[in-house]
């Protein structure tokens, strides 16, 4: 398998704080790899140099073969890595629709400016209502692939919370991306409800052919869908390795796993 | 129409061609601007200069000056912008531009300076106005209800969410800001050529914050809200016939009031449609005929 | 190079009103982190209660000093409440608090316009205009008992934040209200003694100003200059304020004599600009991103 994302020697810091140090690992295409670790560890940080919210103090990341490293955040999307947010970070005042319809633009614009400025006449179906129409049908497609079809037309902050993520998803799916960044997908999901998310993940993942890269602190959902797991401690690498390896790494047992995940198992 | 009623009814447009620029500005786009004077200034200079100096025919010395200001808000623009300043920052550096740009015109041989230029011919005609301000409404409407409308609501709403949705920030503000400056130097030449004399001193920040007041009071993110906002702040004191200090102070106060009270302002993120008036008067109907069958 | 010392000597005392009115300014950007554009309102203010207290009163020179400090802090800390409390609470965007800042100064200033005129009220003198002279350049006796005054304003505005109790609960308020308050500061008390303290200083800057500009409804404008003089030295930061101020006195001075007058404002605005692009943190301040 060859490596869609490579992460090399990658460092960050905040005036003297170190907050990710020296990281190398790769992402390979088509796994769904986690990365894990106390709170504070790093995590959100290796995600926001990733997609050029931050610029690293040091080392390289390379995707799908490319130096992406220190670019803007847009163009890294534009290479087909989309994302979503810790907390969650929604258009408030946009329909559930128009939040899909906002990523969709990025590959499919249906019209131009003058376009968009002049053409439009009242009553007069032209090519930015005929482009409208057509954007509408697409983000249904990824609504409805999140199971959130039937909430098109709903403002996005009235949705509830388990359903303001699922639409974040949505909205990162309509990028098309190659690579998707997943931040605490089931943060304040019960088990059930997080078990669940995980077969949507799968079930996604399988169907677009992605790449999928993800925090996640529920290790049920971590071990059942990572074919493959980083750990981080203090923003160092802590280790590396498939489920059942970290599950065995008493380095990993003792800095975050310990009775937690012996609890959560029981 | 009498003659009165005219003067303010043009005077009211002049200034809601403004507001709509600048609502698309701030209340889609979520950045505040306290430079927009200058905008207007620069399109009042530009067709007074035009028209006075050079013989211009009006209209299309107004599209020049529409131009113009859209321009020199690239010159603003670019260079702050693309140092994606946090949005205060940016306010106070828009705040420089707008007092540097008067500053400006006070010395410079071409606008002569405090004495502004007077004597300009009264073309700002009922029907020419109207007609601009129905054309900058209609594509100002087109605009926001078009992708480049989302595109800069997702910015206002989330930067950075709307970065990670594949959204340029820089040319989804700089877009917004050259459309509203476009939209002052069009409502500085009417200005200009309404009242017939110019004076960088009509051109304060104070002017800048009285558009960002009609944006907010008529609420961010509506068209209709600011231009009914901008229509009335225009209207009212007329026909009150209060000094115009009171109003200022008036001004001030709503203001506040509404950051206090009501911040999304009154129309806030809604637009005023016929369908929207005809459900209002339905709801308004069906309290009255209820509460008529409870005597 | 006797000019240049005259220039020099000048600007200083110019800059000293500004370090003044820049460091009110930005101890309210370093705990609210938003402009206060109602401040050069609560300066004039300030101002016409000095020249009140002087000219109605007949009171003596400190006493008017001291009744414009507490007016301008009065004044300060209700512009606060009124204006900006509500909005705190509800944590409502920078926007909204300059919306309402501006709102403040646009009343401040067309009240006084409306009830007092736009006349200049002049401050009868005090300090004569003698001048004495200093290192062969000349300063005005004015200039001289503001540029002290402020400076000293200044240190003990400073000894307080550094060294007591309630100015620790100040920095650590202004460093993260949140946490703060759960380390039990009362942080509607602390920002309201920030709006006190900067209110104190209000007062002094709008006597000095008044004395040497006279009193009017506009001065406020001046404040313009405050917030330059807070950029140069990186918005928040005290010590960085002062520096600002006497910077940015400084190089007006040399604008004006060198360069032409006409474009002093011209430069100190563009320079404001520029700054803002190159240095976005200043000397010493902490340039914060928005929080992401």
């Amino acid at each position: 398998m060859t490596a869609a994302m490579e992460i090399k020697n990658l460092s960050k810091n905040f005036g003297g704080i170190v907050a990710v140090e020296d990281l190398t690992f790769d992402i390979k295409k088509g796994e769904i790899m986690g990365i894990i670790g106390p709170n504070g560890a790093g995590k959100t940080t290796v995600f926001n140099l990733i997609t050029g919210v931050y610029k690293p103090t040091a080392g390289t990341v390379i995707f799908e073969g490319k130096d992406i490293t220190g670019q803007a955040p847009d163009a890294i999307v534009r290479k087909g890595i989309a994302r979503t947010f810790q907390n969650i970070r929604l258009f408030k005042h946009l329909s559930a629709l128009d939040n899909v319809i906002t990523a969709l633009d990025l590959n499919y614009p249906m019209y131009n400016l003058a376009e968009a400025i002049a053409l439009n006449l009242p009553f007069i179906p032209g090519k930015v209502k005929r482009g409208e129409k057509s954007l509408q049908e697409k983000a249904m497609f990824f609504l409805e692939m999140v199971g959130i079809g039937d909430k098109a037309n709903i403002r996005a902050d009235a949705l509830p919370y388990g359903l303001q993520r699922k639409l974040e998803i949505a909205r990162a799916l309509a990028l098309e991306p190659t690579l998707l960044l997943l931040d605490e997908p089931a943060a304040g999901m019960n088990p059930e409800e997080s078990m669940d998310l995980a077969r949507l993940i799968k079930q996604i993942q399988i169907k677009l052919n992605l790449t999928v890269f993800l925090i996640e602190h529920h290790m049920d959902l971590v071990m059942e869908l990572c074919d493959h797991l980083f750990v981080v401690n203090f923003g160092r690498e802590l280790a590396e390795g498939s489920p059942a390896e970290i599950q065995a790494n008493p380095a990993v047992l003792k800095a975050y796993l310990g009775e937690g995940y012996k609890h959560a198992q029981s | 129409m009498s003659y009165y009623v005219q003067g303010v009814l043009i005077m009211a447009m002049i200034n809601a061609i403004s507001v709509v620029g600048l609502s698309v500005f701030t209340g889609f786009t979520g950045l505040m601007s306290l430079g927009h004077a200058a905008f207007i200034a620069i399109g009042a200079y530009t067709a007074a200069i035009l028209t006075k100096l050079y013989g211009f025919p009006f209209v299309p010395s107004v599209v020049l000056a529409g131009i113009m200001a859209g321009m020199v808000s690239l010159v603003i623009g670019i260079p702050t912008l693309r140092a994606k300043l946090r949005s205060d920052y940016f306010t106070i550096a828009t705040l420089g531009f707008g007092e540097a740009m008067r500053v400006l015109l006070e010395n410079l041989p071409i606008t002569q300076g405090a004495r502004g230029l007077p004597g300009l011919t009264p073309y700002s005609t009922l029907p020419v106005v109207f007609i601009f301000f129905v054309l900058v409404t209609f594509v100002a409407k087109n605009f926001v209800f078009s992708r480049y409308g989302r595109m800069a609501i997702a910015v206002r709403e989330d930067f950075v969410a709307a970065e990670m949705a594949g959204i340029n920030l820089f040319n989804v503000r700089l877009r917004s800001l050259f459309f509203s400056a476009v939209c002052a130097g069009i409502g500085g030449a009417f200005q200009a050529h309404y009242i017939t004399y110019i004076q960088p001193n009509m051109f304060t920040n104070v002017q800048s914050t009285l558009l960002t007041a009609s944006v907010v009071a008529g609420g961010m993110g509506s068209l209709t809200g600011p231009i009914i906002a901008a229509l009335v702040f225009a209207a009212i004191p007329e026909v009150l016939r209060v000094a115009n200090m009171w109003r200022l102070v008036a001004y001030g106060g709503i203001l506040v009031a509404i950051m206090v009270f009501r911040p999304q302002g009154i129309f806030g993120y809604k637009e005023l449609t016929f369908k929207g008036i005809y459900r209002g008067y339905k709801h308004l109907a069906a309290k009255v005929t209820g509460q008529g069958g409870a005597k | 190079m006797q000019m240049l010392m005259q220039t020099i000597v000048t600007g200083l005392a110019v800059g000293g009103i500004y370090a003044l009115m820049a460091v009110g300014y930005s101890l309210i950007f370093s705990i609210l982190n938003f402009s206060n554009f109602a401040y050069g309102g609560i300066i004039m203010l300030g101002s016409y209660m000095g020249f009140y207290a002087l000219t109605l009163l007949h009171v003596p020179f400190a006493a008017a000093l001291a009744l414009s400090m507490l007016g301008a802090a009065a004044l300060s800390f209700l512009n606060e409440r009124i204006a900006y409390s509500s909005l705190r609470k509800r944590h409502a965007p920078s926007l909204y608090f300059m919306i309402s800042a501006m709102g403040t100064s646009i009343f401040l200033e067309n009240m006084v316009y409306a009830t007092l005129g736009s006349s200049y009220n002049a401050y009868p003198e005090i300090f004569g205009q003698s001048s004495i002279s200093l290192f062969g350049s000349t300063i005005g006796k004015l200039d001289l008992f503001a540029i002290i005054f402020s400076l000293i304003a200044i240190y003990i505005m400073n000894y307080f934040i550094q060294h007591t109790r309630t100015g620790i609960a100040i920095r650590a308020a202004s460093y993260d209200s949140e946490v703060s308050q759960i380390n039990g500061v009362n942080l509607s008390a602390v920002i309201g003694l920030v709006f006190i303290l900067a209110g104190l200083l209000a007062g002094v800057s709008g006597v000095f100003l008044g004395m040497k500009y006279m009193a009017y409804p506009t001065m406020g404008w001046i404040t313009n200059k405050a917030y330059i003089s807070a950029v140069i030295g990186g918005l928040g930061s005290l010590p960085g304020a002062v520096v600002g101020g006497l910077i940015l006195g400084v190089l007006e001075s040399l604008v004006s004599v060198y360069v032409s007058s006409l474009l002093r404002d011209v430069f100190s605005f563009t320079f404001l600009i520029v700054l803002l692009l190159v240095m976005p943190s200043g000397l010493f301040g902490k340039y914060l991103e928005e929080k992401v």
